[in-house]
């Protein structure tokens, strides 16, 4: 994708770049003609350009000279003395002449060294004072004075004749012309010259152009050039037919678009009709060579096709570099992200551009920081619920439907002896160290997934080969996807050996417990039988000695006797009942059945009546006679006789310090719950024991008095066996107007 | 209180019309040219309402011709000239005069009456006084060695004929001529020629004070005696030092005449009466005098 991507952009610019360039060229090679004739006729144009620029700067210096000259102050006036006194006073030509060389020598010295410059000056009617001319590096130069017809001569020769050619004058002529005279073509200018406004003569200056200055005129121009008239050809084109140019220059005398070309086999003209001076005309003839021509037109062809070649290979250059830089580059970073993404690394993507792709990265950046946090919440969840699997105190574990093991978490890698969990991801129980219950687990497992039933917290064991046997709980659940379908099933065991053993062992203390506590009961119910049965026997005993005395003494009576054996009778009947109630006690049998409550206190006290009477306690009763409750009466009773223990034994520490030992004792009814209360005056258990009071062996009692049992078993038996409730603690309380302070103890249980 | 009333009409007169003199002057590279018109700068400046354009024409006629020319067009009301040419300056001041303009020639004429005053020293009389105190001076068979000026100007014309005229009774007397220009170094270069030459004399006649020290150059050069009869016109500051220090015999004055011109001008502005032609007189500048009269220049 990437690759295509890349390839049809390429090849996309690379055609656009040269169907552009054919086009181009296609338009450019049909102009390139029309182009070429138009760049020859700006170009000759230009050379005319730099010809006139070259003559006008010729122009300016002689403009600049003649400027000098005229507004030389001796100059002005010698020439006003000459036009304005000479013929006045033509009998001192002496001074006049003087004034003329002086004139002379003035402008001579300031043409200087410039020997291709000759000059005249006339006066105000036009007539010549003096003249130079320069001819071939000869100076001819004189004064011009009148002979005695008024003839000019020249004052050195005394002849007219030698007065020059060009010593002929325009009025009003004010201008540097480009004229000819015999000897060649060159700049003229005639300037008038003037004294305070007021004309005194004329300056006439001309410039003859040299070879070398015409040389300098066309040299170095794109073109050849020749400066033509009827009678010469200046410059450095002569391969022309004068007659040819002659015929053509009445008809293109200026030169004003690319149509006015004037050509034939081999060349094209330009003609240029520069000046008329004199009426004689002046063209300037610019060529170029059609060979020239054609050569420079195949040349411009080859640069075309370079500059084609050229300019596609750095378009596409160019190209490449502006895809690479603006879309490439920002697609390779995009795809790289995508593809880290991929990875799962989070890289946020810098582009340097700022376009869509920008857009599209920030968008990205924003997507990716999503997913990233997503994900780091996920990893953190599955982190998390891995940390729970791996620290549950139980072994996890999950199977896919092929019975091979997806995972596990640590504690089952232990039991497995494998460490990590890797080592156990596609294994069967056959693989593993139990091996020989593999069978019986896979059947399990198949039995919950093909169910879809939970198979819960049920007892196993579990043998190896070293005859050790442990014992397990399972719990086995199937794994159903959102589909309903079964996909595997997840199993936790937790180890219960230990646990069990704990348990057996646990069972045979509180057994032991449970008989030391009935022994010990046993103790005070002895004590308490034999309390009880003193009086009974004491009766017996002495209706029986009464009964003898009086037979021996022969006053028994029948009526004595009835009364006797009735007592002997009555307390022997007494005594049955309480060896029943003992032996009721003592049988221990554990028979659920409903008592009533009342009855049972009373069997209680009964039981600890000895006790009761022994230390003087007073009971305070307040029973509801009918409740009744579904229970182990024997237990209770037991559980009465522990509470009433710890109060008697209470009352033998706190002996001293109380009057009268009180012992409340209450039952009620709230709800559907039994409420017995029962409260003493003997002081109260200390804060610092209150806490321990359930623990089992845990006594404050001598050890010859207590087991520290009682209250465990108590505990054991209202809680765990009656699902009652108990609770002990310190009370106050006023009874009679007295204060007291004693132990409370409030035992609920259900109806 | 009449004379106080004349003042105070001159005065108001003076300053009551401004005035313009234009000051054609031949060169100012002669200082004798230089001194005549600072002559007539000094003067005039104490005329407020007087303003004086000066033109040098670089001794060229026809640059003088051009100067009158200009102070004819801009309305110059008086012209102060020293015509270069007689004959040729007198149609430019033709010109000057018919236009209303006052013409004042000092030291130089013109060949016509077109001027209104010409203020001159007389070169004619000055040269005939030389003559005769040197003929006075010089006693039998002697030779008079005389150095003149420009060639055809006016001042060289008149110092020789005046001279030879008195000479030329006494036949004793031989003057040799030679020319210098009124330029120390042409005299320079003149005298040289003549020790070269071995030419012998007994006293030069220098048409000018300033020949006459480039002559004493060349004799200190050749130890000659200065003592010798030596006479000079001009009287300059050199001729001076030359006549105290006994270097020199005697010097004749040559006033510029520019105080005069100047005088002239007031007059006119005045409605006082003028000569056409007024003659300053020379002094003849002795040791004895030297002190007491300032030189030209």
């Amino acid at each position: 994708m990437r690759l295509n991507l890349r390839l049809k952009l390429l090849i996309l610019m690379a055609v656009t770049i040269v169907i552009t360039l054919l086009v181009n060229s296609y338009f450019h090679y049909n102009n390139v003609l029309q182009e070429y004739r138009k760049n020859a006729f700006i170009s000759t144009n230009n050379d005319y350009k730099t010809i006139t620029y070259k003559i006008n700067s010729f122009s300016q210096n002689l403009l600049n000279l003649s400027n000098q000259i005229v507004n030389d102050n001796n100059v002005k006036s010698i020439t006003n003395l000459i036009s304005n006194y000479e013929k006045k006073n033509d009998y001192n030509k002496i001074i006049f002449n003087y004034e003329k060389k002086r004139l002379l020598n003035l402008i001579s010295q300031q043409i200087k060294s410039k020997k291709n410059i000759s000059f005249a000056v006339f006066d105000k009617d036009l007539n010549p004072i003096i003249f130079n001319r320069s001819k071939d590096g000869k100076v001819l130069n004189g004064i011009i004075s009148y002979n005695k017809k008024a003839e000019f001569i020249n004052i050195k020769t005394g002849e007219s004749s030698d007065i020059p050619y060009f010593m002929s004058i325009k009025k009003n002529s004010d201008k540097v012309d480009i004229g000819l005279d015999k000897n060649g073509f060159g700049l003229v200018y005639a300037q008038k010259i003037y004294l305070d406004n007021k004309l005194v003569g004329y300056l006439r200056i001309k410039e003859v152009f040299t070879k070398s200055t015409i040389n300098l005129f066309v040299d170095n121009l794109n073109n050849k050039f020749s400066f033509l008239t009827k009678d010469f050809l200046l410059g450095n084109f002569f391969d022309i037919d004068k007659e040819y140019i002659k015929e053509h220059s009445t008809l293109v005398t200026d030169i004003h678009s690319i149509d006015d070309i004037a050509e034939n086999e081999r060349y094209s003209f330009h003609i240029h009709y520069i000046k008329a001076l004199d009426d004689e005309k002046l063209y300037l003839v610019s060529t170029f060579d059609k060979d020239k021509l054609d050569s420079k037109i195949d040349l411009l062809k080859k640069n075309l096709m370079l500059a084609i070649l050229i300019s596609f290979i750095i378009s596409f250059i160019i190209s490449i570099y502006f895809f690479k830089v603006t879309i490439l580059n920002p697609i390779s970073k995009l795809d790289n992200g995508i593809q880290n993404l991929k990875k799962q690394k989070y890289n946020i993507i810098k582009l340097d551009t700022n376009d869509e792709f920008s857009d599209i990265a920030d968008e990205f950046n924003i997507l990716t920081k999503n997913l990233k946090d997503s994900f780091s919440k996920i990893e953190e969840s599955k982190s998390f619920i891995k940390n729970i699997v791996d620290t549950a105190p139980v072994r996890v574990f999950w199977k896919d439907i092929d019975n091979k093991y997806l995972g596990a978490n640590k504690l089952f890698l232990h039991d497995a002896d494998l460490e990590d969990e890797s080592e156990i991801i596609g294994k069967t129980d056959w693989e593993l160290k139990w091996k020989s219950q593999a069978q019986s687990y896979i059947d399990d497992d198949n039995f919950v997934m093909n169910s879809k039933k939970e198979k819960l917290k049920f007892e196993e064991t579990q043998s190896f080969d070293n005859n050790i046997v442990i014992k397990l709980i399972t719990s086995k659940v199937p794994l159903i996807n959102k589909n309903g379908d079964v996909i595997g099933v997840l199993g936790i065991y937790d180890d219960v050996t230990e646990q069990r053993a704990m348990e057996q062992m646990l069972y045979q203390r509180e057994q032991q417990i449970a008989e030391q506590t009935k022994m010990a009961s046993m103790g005070e119910m002895i004590g308490n039988i034999a309390h009880q049965w003193r009086q009974p026997l004491s009766v017996i005993s002495t209706a029986s000695s009464g009964l003898q005395l009086e037979k021996e003494n022969d006053i028994l009576s029948d009526e004595q006797f009835n009364k006797y054996c009735e007592a002997i009778n009555r307390n022997a009947q007494y005594l049955s009942k309480t060896i029943d109630d003992f032996k009721n006690f003592i049988k221990g049998d554990r028979l659920k059945r409903v008592f009533n409550l009342s009855e049972n206190i009373h069997s209680s006290l009964n039981l600890v009546d000895g006790s009761i009477k022994k230390y003087d306690i007073n009971l305070i009763l307040n029973f509801d006679d009918k409740l009744e409750i579904d229970g182990y009466s024997n237990e209770l009773t037991q559980c009465f006789i522990n509470i009433f223990n710890n109060s008697k034994d209470a009352f033998i520490d706190y002996l001293d310090k109380i009057e009268s030992k009180l012992l409340f004792i209450s039952t009620s009814k709230v709800d559907d719950t039994v409420i017995i209360t029962i409260k003493d005056n003997a002081g109260g258990i200390p804060n610092d024991i209150l806490p321990k009071i359930y623990e089992p062996y845990f006594t404050t009692k001598h050890m010859s008095q207590g087991t520290g049992l009682g209250l465990h078993m108590t505990y054991n038996m209202i809680v765990d066996g009656m699902g009652g409730g108990i609770d002990i603690h310190n009370t106050s309380y006023e009874y009679q107007g007295e204060k007291y302070n004693g132990v409370e103890v409030i035992i609920s249980l259900p109806m | 209180m009449k004379m106080i009333l004349i003042l105070v009409v001159l005065i108001i007169s003076l300053y009551s019309k401004e005035y313009k003199v234009g000051f054609a002057q031949d060169t100012l590279a002669n200082d004798w040219r230089l001194s005549q018109v600072n002559d007539v700068r000094n003067h005039i400046s104490k005329y407020k309402n007087i303003t004086l354009t000066v033109k040098n024409a670089q001794a060229s006629i026809s640059n003088q011709i051009a100067d009158i020319e200009y102070f004819i067009k801009n309305n110059y009301d008086f012209i102060i000239t020293s015509p270069i040419n007689e004959k040729i300056s007198s149609l430019v001041l033709k010109k000057a005069i018919k236009k209303g303009i006052k013409v004042i020639l000092i030291d130089r004429g013109i060949s016509t009456t077109d001027y209104t005053t010409f203020i001159t020293p007389d070169n004619n009389l000055i040269a005939k006084k030389a003559a005769n105190f040197m003929v006075d001076k010089l006693k039998g068979k002697k030779t008079i060695l005389m150095i003149e000026g420009i060639k055809g100007s006016t001042p060289t014309i008149h110092r020789t004929a005046g001279f030879l005229s008195v000479i030329e009774k006494y036949p004793n007397i031989k003057v040799i001529t030679r020319r210098a220009n009124f330029l120390r170094s042409d005299a320079i270069n003149m005298m040289e020629s003549i020790y070269d030459n071995n030419i012998k004399f007994d006293a030069i006649y220098s048409h000018s004070d300033s020949m006459l020290s480039g002559v004493r150059t060349v004799m200190d050069k050749y130890n000659k005696d200065k003592s010798i009869l030596m006479v000079g016109i001009d009287y300059i500051t050199e001729a001076k030092a030359a006549i105290l220090k006994g270097n020199q015999t005697v010097s004749f004055t040559y006033p510029t005449c520019g105080k005069e011109g100047v005088e002239v001008i007031i007059k006119i502005i005045n409605n006082q009466k003028i000569k056409k032609n007024k003659i300053i007189e020379s002094i003849m500048i002795t040791k004895d005098n030297a002190k007491n009269i300032a030189p030209i220049f």
